[in-house]
């Protein structure tokens, strides 16, 4: 019956080209450290759906923020996980992200033909990052409103634009109800859209790359290739 | 029986897809429960007080509007509670919700139906009628209006939240 179901859908889609392309592709030998790539999707994975759970009950309103989020962790059954899960998985993207660029540079895996893929891995980091920033605020306590204004502070220092640049990102001429809700907006919609596309970029290129042999591999196979 | 034997390509798939099953079910579950959440909790209502019972007349019903502060959420929300009083000897009390119970449209009180001629209830809404017992008449309604529990003290009137 299923195989049967998933031939009727194959017929029309060509779904099973695609899942082998995926999931039964040949590798090169491979490390633990390879699956640094994949541990940060799946973050990025809970992530989206702890974040859109999380707007079932979160206002990004300033007298209303702090108490959603009260209300998330104390009230609602399991709230305390969900709020946790993301908190954590936002905790753990960094440093799996950041081990993911170290496993790239030890392999060289940046180099010819790859430099694109790793150019839109430097674009993801730096949208984490920015996630950080702004996922940060949303609590909406004196931890989430202090630490926001030093960063704010440390945007007022570039030269030139810094001011303009600290006023856009508040919103006004201080942190305010603005800055709590313009910061939501790039949380959940902007940063969002721009997270999935680079992320569609990034792993099309591995796709069509391949996954880099280790570099000892490639050393090995080039010198069987002179041998012989 | 016969064992059926499985490839270790079989056995690692199906391990794989175990796990993921089960990541999947970790985290889906909670997000069934987190979604559903307090959605289904009832409170009961308690007791509002309405007005004096003097102000009461003996021929007709007289409409009450009370305050009730409901908590939603971390909100609390001041509502309105609608009753038509009316009473036939100033000591027996009848409390019906002016919600209309086809689509909660609010009713008024009306001397004379089109179908009985009699006192009742008009919902302007889909023309929903109730008699003065708040018994259905005409109209889309599906039962008649919701009836309130009352008590008198001190003079003056309680009904119960629904």
């Amino acid at each position: 019956m299923a195989t049967r179901l998933g031939d009727w859908m194959d017929q029309r889609s060509g779904w099973r080209d695609s899942w082998n392309r995926l999931f039964l592709a040949r590798i090169p030998r491979v490390s633990w450290g390879h699956t640094l790539g994949a541990a940060t999707l799946v973050s990025v994975i809970v992530l989206m759906i702890t974040g859109i759970l999380l707007t079932v009950y979160y206002v990004s309103s300033p007298s209303d923020a702090h108490q959603s989020v009260q209300y998330i962790t104390n009230v609602v059954p399991l709230g305390w996980l969900i709020r946790g899960l993301h908190h954590w998985a936002a905790s753990a993207l960094v440093v799996l992200a950041i081990a993911h660029l170290v496993r790239v540079i030890l392999h060289g895996a940046y180099k010819y033909p790859r430099e694109f893929t790793w150019f839109t891995g430097i674009a993801l980091l730096l949208l984490i990052f920015a996630f950080g920033l702004t996922g940060s605020l949303l609590p909406w306590d004196q931890r989430a409103y202090w630490a926001t204004q030093v960063r704010i502070e440390i945007f007022a220092t570039v030269p030139v634009i810094g001011d303009w640049l600290a006023r856009l990102i508040q919103g006004g001429e201080e942190l305010s109800g603005l800055t709590l809700s313009r910061f939501y907006a790039a949380h959940v919609w902007l940063f969002p859209m721009i997270l999935v596309g680079l992320i569609v970029v990034h792993l099309r290129l591995v796709g069509r790359h391949g996954i880099s042999a280790a570099p000892r591999d490639e050393r090995r196979s080039r010198e069987r290739a002179s041998h012989s | 029986m016969k064992l059926r034997r499985m490839s270790r390509r079989d056995f690692l798939s199906r391990m794989v897809g175990a796990v993921a099953g089960g990541m999947a079910a970790l985290l889906g579950i909670p997000a069934a429960v987190f979604v559903i959440g307090p959605s289904q909790q009832r409170t009961a209502g308690g007791w509002v007080p309405v007005g004096p019972v003097d102000d009461i007349p003996l021929d007709q019903p007289r409409l009450f509007n009370a305050t009730v502060s409901k908590q939603s959420g971390w909100v609390v929300e001041e509502q309105e509670l609608s009753v038509f009083v009316s009473t036939a000897d100033g000591s027996e009390f009848v409390a019906l919700s002016d919600r209309c119970t086809h689509l909660a449209c609010r009713v008024r009180y009306v001397e004379q139906t089109e179908q009985t001629g009699e006192p009742g209830y008009f919902c302007p809404c889909h023309n929903g009628v109730f008699d003065a017992s708040g018994e259905m008449v005409a109209g889309p309604i599906p039962r008649p209006l919701d009836q309130l529990e009352t008590k008198v003290e001190d003079g003056q009137l309680f009904v119960k939240e629904l």
